[in-house]
């Protein structure tokens, strides 16, 4: 087995999943020594009822001390400041994050202040900061594709300096991640499909990029073999628990794999489209992935060739000859594309073009793209793509992406 | 009894040295380069003015400090972080990692990768400055190194392989 | 899927090359800045401890080693590591080191009076001391799982290494047969846990735990000829199979706890004894679930898995076991090799 000459690996989070996993967040608290709880969630996941199923699922050995649900859909560092005086000035000794990726960034970047004792979170950011252990925080997810219930890093916007922050660190993992399906039932199939190819391409990027390693790349397998078996029928029958926990678990596990081996130019184009024209990032994800599949072909045929066998299972796998394994996984991602699209009734789109708001009206207009390829440049995950990225690169995939056409492999520049 | 000894394990000279050497030239190459080659110059002008940026080894360097001031001119810094404010940092997590990948033994990026080293400071930044240091590899080492220093060798004119290069380590060497 | 499931492993495992090179950055990430080593004669006698000496320099950490001979009193050591104000722990060596850096670490975090056996029941619900654990040979798992057994048994996930650090570099020469009941017992704790565990988590740590077995025990074993040049150059080529074998061990320590009781017989054995008991274990629960089938596919390869039929695959799993066996058994001298095997 191929095996990197380092990588490091930590998934420091318990793991709980099933039917009725909220049930076990009582003693989770307790053996953490806390009972005084605070909840962070947003105004979504609050309308939704989610919030009385997680409180009438504690006992009475738990008292919730206060339930804050404003967290925005862009976690920014005043709602993080404003949470951490209310954390204090109802004494709570625990956290549980309720909610997507904003509201288990804000929750994470809110347990800084709260552990540190300190008032601005501006002082946290880049590597090594954190040496201690954090209040108790546990993270509910209600959406299956951030995988955020378990990872090290949280991104905060500060909007008064025209950027965004980052925190790195083992000790911003969650200790547990409660995964139960119940709080995913109620979502709509688009955003069960664009939540899952977001998680699908953490899966992805996790096994093909720089830092891949082979407990993240098992990890990887693992989350797409659960996708591929129960995407479809919980896309068409939504209320299917048993196909609901699989997606959140497959989630939890693709989020553990890119914690540890990070992501490449499916995030650094998707991240950019998102922050340009505020495209939700599952969608994103999903017309993106088979892009950067064919761009970083030449560098990674036999990691893409191994992930034939959980994206299309057995018997394609099989019949499919090793030489063109590779090719297959990707035309089997715009496979699983096309379902969708057909599934939600053109809600899931294939095409940049066709990602509009619930208006209807577009939302990455072509004259965009030049934009959304510069700011690329400037993110992080750039790095850990195997093969360069150039500007024009960037804007080359973006108008492939766009139009819907296959990349061209003969134009794209090899190292 | 007890087998017990107590161990200061003191410093690695001559790797310091060679480090030193290294990201002394390194630094003037960078200061020279963003005078004369359009890439680096262009990524410098990208960046927020006022600006200090630090590669070394954590914790104790050696280190090699290059900052933008106000007026847009890229300088050398010298070795030492003490009494400046740094607004990017990118450091190896040891001397020996550092000294790795300036042997040339792993490319920035498969460093990155094996989480070698770490950086505090913005993010855009930061892929600037990586991209900076992997030019100056260019300009500085002859294809067949360079290639182990960068994923990909980029597709340069013969006036930027041959002039800019020769004017970038004259530039160094001299100082300007 | 099971109904309910949960997996903790507080441990972050660095493998490969330079590995020892983070290890300053990483306690100074836990805000410790001078650990106390422990290690023991193999190791301290092959100039393991140099490595790390090397690996700390330029970090301004001191280091104190100490090479243990007598493993069940740990009161000098407590005193010394007190009284000279150490804050983390290196355990450099196998079982019986990494035993004691444990019970050292609960000593100096709860009070040395958790360790008579006469104190009550304790909860460990907070962290110790960071704890690092530098392997020097393949093992039955014992050093990375998150218990601890004295005449009492501790277990807390806060027992458990903060770091597992393997790295070729670190690895001993070892005879045939301790290499042997390693992998062995290594490969049958991943194969319960991959059959049996109902965590998602679970699953893909044994897989891998697996593969790297399968990788590397029986070139391993092989003998490597004659030649005086070939010995030598055989012997460095070692030490990466022996560092992923030794990897194979360590997450199969994370895993162990999560094989349910039923068949925690197997765990009381080692080695060729645990491997075989493996095997009508796998025959009893063939039809159960789809596990044992699947089972074959981290064993051998995804050709292989693909093109045996669905309903062949546990059997098919369990003849890859019998032949690793026999081929062991064939390689390895009449007295250690099993003949029942
Ligand atoms: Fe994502």
């Amino acid at each position: 087995m191929e095996m990197p000459e380092y990588f490091e690996f930590c998934g420091r989070v318990n793991l709980v999943a099933g039917h009725d996993a909220l049930e076990q967040i009582p003693g989770l608290l307790l053996s953490m020594g806390a009972k005084n709880l605070m909840i962070i969630t947003d105004q979504g996941v609050s309308r939704a009822g989610l919030v009385e199923i997680l409180v009438q699922s504690l006992d009475s050995r738990i008292t919730v001390r206060t339930i804050q649900d404003e967290v925005p859909p862009d976690s920014d560092i005043d709602i993080v400041h404003t949470l951490a005086r209310r954390y204090r000035k109802n004494t709570c000794d625990a956290i549980i994050s309720l909610g997507g990726g904003s509201v288990m960034d804000t929750a994470k970047g809110m347990n800084i202040l709260v552990s540190e004792g300190a008032d601005n979170l501006r002082a946290f950011t880049g590597a090594g900061v954190l040496k201690h252990r954090l209040k108790p925080l546990i993270a509910v997810p209600t959406t299956a594709g951030t995988g955020s219930e378990v990872t090290q890093v949280a991104v905060i916007a500060d909007p008064d300096h025209g950027r965004k922050l980052f925190f790195t660190s083992h000790f911003l993992i969650p200790d547990a991640a409660v995964i139960d399906p119940r709080m995913t039932l109620t979502l709509p199939p688009h955003i069960t499909a664009a939540t899952a190819m977001d998680a699908l391409s953490h899966a992805v990027e996790a096994s093909i990029c720089l830092a891949e390693n082979p407990l993240s790349t098992a990890l990887a397998h693992d989350a797409i073999d659960l996708i591929r078996c129960h995407l479809p029928r919980v896309v068409n029958h939504p209320d299917d628990p048993a196909g609901r926990l699989a997606l959140a678990t497959a989630a939890a596990l693709a989020g553990m794999a890119f914690s540890n081996s990070m992501v490449g130019m499916v995030h650094t184009l998707g991240h950019a489209v998102g922050s340009v024209c505020h495209v939700p990032h599952g969608a994103c994800m999903a017309v993106l992935l088979p892009h950067g599949m064919t761009y970083n072909y030449h560098r990674t045929q036999t990691q893409l060739a191994d992930l034939l066998l959980p994206l299309a299972g057995e018997e394609i796998f099989a019949r499919t000859a090793p030489r063109d394994r590779a090719q297959k996984a990707i035309d089997q991602v715009r496979q699983i594309n096309q379902g969708l699209h057909l599934a939600t009734a053109g809600a899931h789109a294939v095409r940049l073009k066709d990602i509009t708001d619930k208006n209807r009206q577009i939302l990455v207009p072509l004259h965009r793209l030049p934009e959304i390829a510069g700011t690329a440049l400037g993110d992080g995950s750039i790095f850990y793509n195997p093969e360069d990225l150039e500007y024009d690169d960037c804007l080359m995939v973006l108008e492939a992406a766009f139009h819907g056409e296959p990349l061209d492999r003969s134009s794209i520049r090899k190292g | 009894m007890i087998d017990f000894m107590e161990i200061l394990p003191g410093r690695q000279r001559l790797k310091r040295v060679y480090l030193t050497l290294i990201l002394w030239f390194f630094g003037r190459a960078i200061q020279a380069a963003a005078r004369v080659d359009h890439g680096v110059k262009s990524e410098f002008a990208a960046m927020p003015g006022h600006y200090t940026f630090c590669l070394g080894a954590f914790p104790n360097g050696p280190f090699m400090v290059v900052g933008k001031d106000a007026q847009g001119r890229v300088r050398y810094l010298g070795s030492s972080t003490a009494n400046r404010t740094i607004h990017l940092h990118l450091m190896f997590k040891s001397i020996n990692l550092l000294f790795v990948t300036l042997t040339l033994q792993e490319s920035t990026s498969t460093a990155n990768a094996r989480d070698r080293l770490f950086v505090s400071g913005d993010v855009p930044q930061a892929c600037a400055v990586v991209r900076v240091m992997d030019l100056i590899q260019v300009l500085l080492l002859p294809k067949f190194l360079a290639k182990l220093a960068v994923k990909r060798y980029p597709d340069w004119s013969l006036k930027r392989r041959t002039l800019v290069r020769a004017m970038v380590y004259i530039r160094a060497v001299a100082g300007h | 899927m099971t109904d309910l499931s949960h997996f903790l492993c507080r441990t972050k495992t660095a493998f490969g090359a330079h590995a020892l090179s983070h290890l300053p950055f990483d306690l100074s990430g836990m805000d410790a800045c001078k650990p106390f080593v422990i290690t023991d004669q193999p190791a301290r006698d092959a100039g393991l401890h140099n490595l790390l000496t090397a690996a700390f320099k330029d970090s301004d950490m001191a280091l104190g080693i100490t090479t243990l001979t007598d493993f069940d009193d740990i009161e000098p050591l407590y005193h010394l590591f007190v009284d000279k104000g150490y804050d983390s722990i290196l355990a450099l060596g196998t079982g019986p080191v990494v035993r004691t850096a444990k019970r050292l670490n609960l000593a100096v975090c709860m009070g040395p009076e958790i360790l008579r056996s006469d104190a009550g029941p304790q909860q460990i619900n907070r962290p110790l001391l960071p704890l690092a654990f530098i392997p020097t040979l393949p093992s039955d798992g014992c050093e990375t799982t998150m218990t601890l057994v004295l005449d009492r048994f501790f277990v807390s996930p806060f027992l458990s290494a903060d770091l597992a650090v393997v790295t070729p570099e670190a690895m001993l020469g070892a005879p045939d047969n301790r290499i042997l009941d390693a992998g062995l017992t290594s490969l049958a704790v991943c194969c319960q846990a991959f059959v049996l565990s109902g965590s998602p988590l679970v699953r893909p740590h044994a897989a891998t735990g697996i593969r790297l077995v399968m990788d590397t025990l029986l070139p391993l074993i092989q003998p490597p000829g004659q030649d005086e040049l070939l010995c030598q150059k055989a012997k460095k080529n070692r030490q990466l199979p022996l560092a992923k074998l030794t990897l194979a061990s360590v997450l199969s320590g994370y895993i162990r706890s999560h094989i349910p009781d039923l068949n925690t017989y197997l765990i009381q054995v080692s080695g060729m004894d645990m491997a075989l008991a493996l095997i009508p274990m796998l025959d009893t629960c063939k039809g159960a679930s789809p596990w044992p089938g699947k089972l074959l596919l981290p064993l051998t390869d995804p050709d292989r898995y693909t093109a045996v039929p669905g309903h062949l695959r546990p059997e098919a799993a369990i003849q890859t076991i019998q032949q690793l066996v026999r081929d062991l058994s064939w390689t390895l001298p009449e007295e250690v090799s099993h003949g029942d095997a």
